[in-house]
């Protein structure tokens, strides 16, 4: 193989893409949204007890509930919606 | 020559079949719990009102005075229902089709924090005593098994899209700009929230027998506002459904018992 094949690959790709037309190329744009990391949720409940905007009781429920949640993310299904229903 | 005969035949095919598609995802966070209890004390002290971008003065008014019940009413319902630690992936605007599974466990970001960081924020949360030595090594067991599956946790993130904090604002309510510093960003993404979550009241209280659009607002950031946008999938942990069917959005608000790991 010639020493100037990787560039000419990409010259030749330039040169095509150059030429195509505008409309042949599409961007897409998912976001995904996620959740925070399960240190940084309890970490931010730690310092919303602390400043008295959680009970005692509030904090060790939603802890308890937020680890088992998590905990659920390696068993998790992937849903893909069957039909087009946007608002 | 047999690689630059291949990329012709490639980018022939591609430009004869009608286009070329570049998938780019971006990623959003949604807020912690303990975020979203400080913007409804934000909120209920009045502070945020300069997001508010109110015109009419007797509107305004009339939000104020029901303010208070509002935000008492947010933080029974945020402390009420159960976390959400479940992921989803949203139509970009101006789409022509959803993104499909392969396509993005190919391309996209994870669905969930990379493994990096959420080990180390795991060890802070223990150096902080809200883990056990127990917990952590089983929490960090746990982790290494899902990142056993590379659609849901990538090893480490270096794209632009994640802040540092991990909240980003593109394409998701119209903010584009990424504002300069975390705790910046932060605040803003707090009052974004809320914001509209006050609107959401409003608007639910000027049309007789309305209800909040999503009453859940554990649910991620995207759906606590309006649904504007169909979700392409999504990853529900405490999802009981079928595979392939299609729970409505105010189901997401109740997760199924936690399956076992």
């Amino acid at each position: 193989m010639s020493p100037d094949a990787p560039r000419r690959s990409r010259v030749l790709a330039l040169t095509l893409l150059l030429l195509a037309p505008p409309s042949c190329i599409r961007h897409f744009h998912p976001v995904v949204t996620r959740p925070p990391t399960l240190g940084e949720e309890l970490l931010s409940l730690d310092a919303a007890r602390r400043d008295g905007l959680l009970t005692e009781e509030e904090f060790t429920a939603r802890r308890a509930q937020t680890i088992e949640a998590w905990k659920a993310i390696g068993t998790a299904t992937v849903e893909v919606p069957e039909e087009d229903d946007a608002p | 020559m047999r690689h630059l005969g291949t990329l012709a035949v490639w980018t022939l095919g591609a430009l004869g079949a009608g286009c070329i598609s570049i998938n780019e995802p971006r990623a959003q966070e949604s807020l912690t719990t303990g975020d979203k209890l400080r913007a409804i004390e934000l909120a209920a002290r009045g502070e945020p009102w300069w997001e508010l971008d109110i015109h009419e003065p007797d509107r305004l008014t009339s939000m104020r005075e029901r303010l208070p019940n509002w935000c008492q009413d947010l933080r029974a319902r945020l402390l009420g229902n159960p976390p959400s630690m479940y992921a989803e992936l949203w139509e970009g605007r101006h789409e022509e089709r959803p993104t499909t599974v392969a396509e993005y466990a190919g391309r996209g970001p994870g669905l969930y924090p990379p493994v990096d960081r959420e080990r180390t924020d795991l060890r802070r949360a223990h150096a902080a005593g809200l883990l056990s030595d127990a917990e952590l090594a089983e929490l960090e067991s746990l982790l290494a098994e899902q990142s056993k599956r590379p659609a849901f946790r990538r090893p480490s993130e270096a794209r632009e899209v994640f802040a540092e904090d991990g909240i980003t604002f593109g394409g998701l309510g119209g903010d584009r700009g990424i504002v300069s510093t975390p705790d910046t960003r932060r605040t803003h993404a707090n009052c974004r929230w809320m914001r509209g979550w006050l609107f959401d009241y409003a608007n639910a209280e000027r049309v007789v027998g309305a209800e909040l659009p999503n009453p859940d607002p554990n649910a991620p950031m995207a759906k606590s506002q309006r649904p504007w946008r169909n979700p392409s999938f999504w990853v529900d942990p405490g999802s009981m459904a079928e595979p392939g069917s299609m729970a409505e959005p105010g189901s997401m608000a109740e997760p199924g018992p936690p399956a076992t790991p």
